[in-house]
């Protein structure tokens, strides 16, 4: 009985975290943006999203997956950066979306 | 009822579909909106095309409904969002969005090369948007005769490179003629 109420545990956990982060997904996004409205990353970060300080983009190749995340939920949340271009695409994305891009920035090398 | 008048209306509450239809002189706009006609110099410019590396004038664009916009890729803001609407805009129409040609001049040329600006636009998804380059002669030629202002600072901080620029998006018919006199964009180009 512990044992199902265990395996029933992790079946919820996993539907509450929804589909494993896809990096192919997250390359899609980066490189072309969403339906939903979220322009394509490499518009502002740059072809190899090495960052551009002209605009204060920073760099994303590379980066950890929950930096990332943390960064999107605060930009969506209005504690971090001021631009209301990322704000808007930080919203836009669907927590699914936010890990995909994720796990692709992380898949590229964190240094040029 | 206005039909088949070129309008100046308050803004781009127009609907590309509108344009379109304005090639087939079947359009319906505001009772406030006032015709433009004759007001307004027709499209006309010499530059190049960043994909093509050819030089194109407005005769390339005979046949299609086209929108005219200044920007430059190191924008932060409006460029991206103009460029995102109007491809959104461009893939609502199905078809009809064969017949409209998006041009996106850039005021910064200096940075965007041909191969930058031609990477940036492809980046937005739509196989037919133009990046346009031209001398500070031919720049200035076009912004001068659809009334759009731009001014670049260089600096080798990148950070203090300064571009400002105006954001409307001026919309020409399938013969080129000017349709609308836009005012600035906010945050989205409401079409």
């Amino acid at each position: 009985m512990k044992f199902s109420c265990a395996l029933l545990a992790l079946a919820l956990a996993l539907i509450a975290a929804g589909p494993p982060p896809s990096a192919k997904e997250g390359a899609t996004i980066v490189a072309h943006g969403t339906a939903s409205g979220a322009l394509p990353c490499m518009a502002c970060h740059g072809g190899h999203l090495q960052g551009n300080p002209a605009i204060g983009a920073p760099r994303l190749a590379g980066l950890d997956p929950s930096v990332t995340l943390a960064a999107l939920k605060a930009i969506a949340a209005g504690k971090m950066g001021k631009n209301y271009v990322m704000t808007n695409i930080a919203r836009s994305l669907s927590p699914t979306q936010r890990r995909a891009v994720a796990a692709y920035l992380a898949s590229l090398p964190s240094s040029s | 009822m206005i039909n088949r008048r070129t309008i100046l209306n308050g803004g781009l509450a127009i609907s590309a579909t509108a344009l379109l239809a304005a090639c087939h002189h079947a359009w319906t706009l505001d009772p406030q909106d006032v015709s433009v006609r004759g007001h307004l110099p027709d499209l006309k410019f010499r530059m190049t095309d960043v994909t093509s590396g050819h030089i194109v004038t407005q005769a390339n664009f005979r046949g299609f409904v086209t929108l005219v916009y200044f920007g430059y890729t190191n924008c932060p803001d409006i460029c991206p969002l103009t460029v995102a609407d109007i491809v959104k805009i461009i893939g609502s129409l199905g078809p009809d969005g064969a017949k409209l040609r998006f041009l996106f001049v850039t005021v910064d040329p200096e940075r965007d090369t041909a191969p930058i600006l031609a990477k940036y636009l492809r980046l937005f998804g739509a196989p037919d948007l133009v990046g346009l380059r031209g001398d500070p002669a031919q720049l200035s030629a076009l912004a001068t005769s659809l009334h759009a202002d731009y001014a670049v600072h260089p600096s080798t901080n990148p950070a203090d490179y300064t571009v400002t620029h105006s954001a409307a998006v001026s919309p020409f018919d399938c013969n080129r003629r000017r349709l609308v006199e836009p005012r600035q964009c906010g945050k989205q180009a409401a079409f």
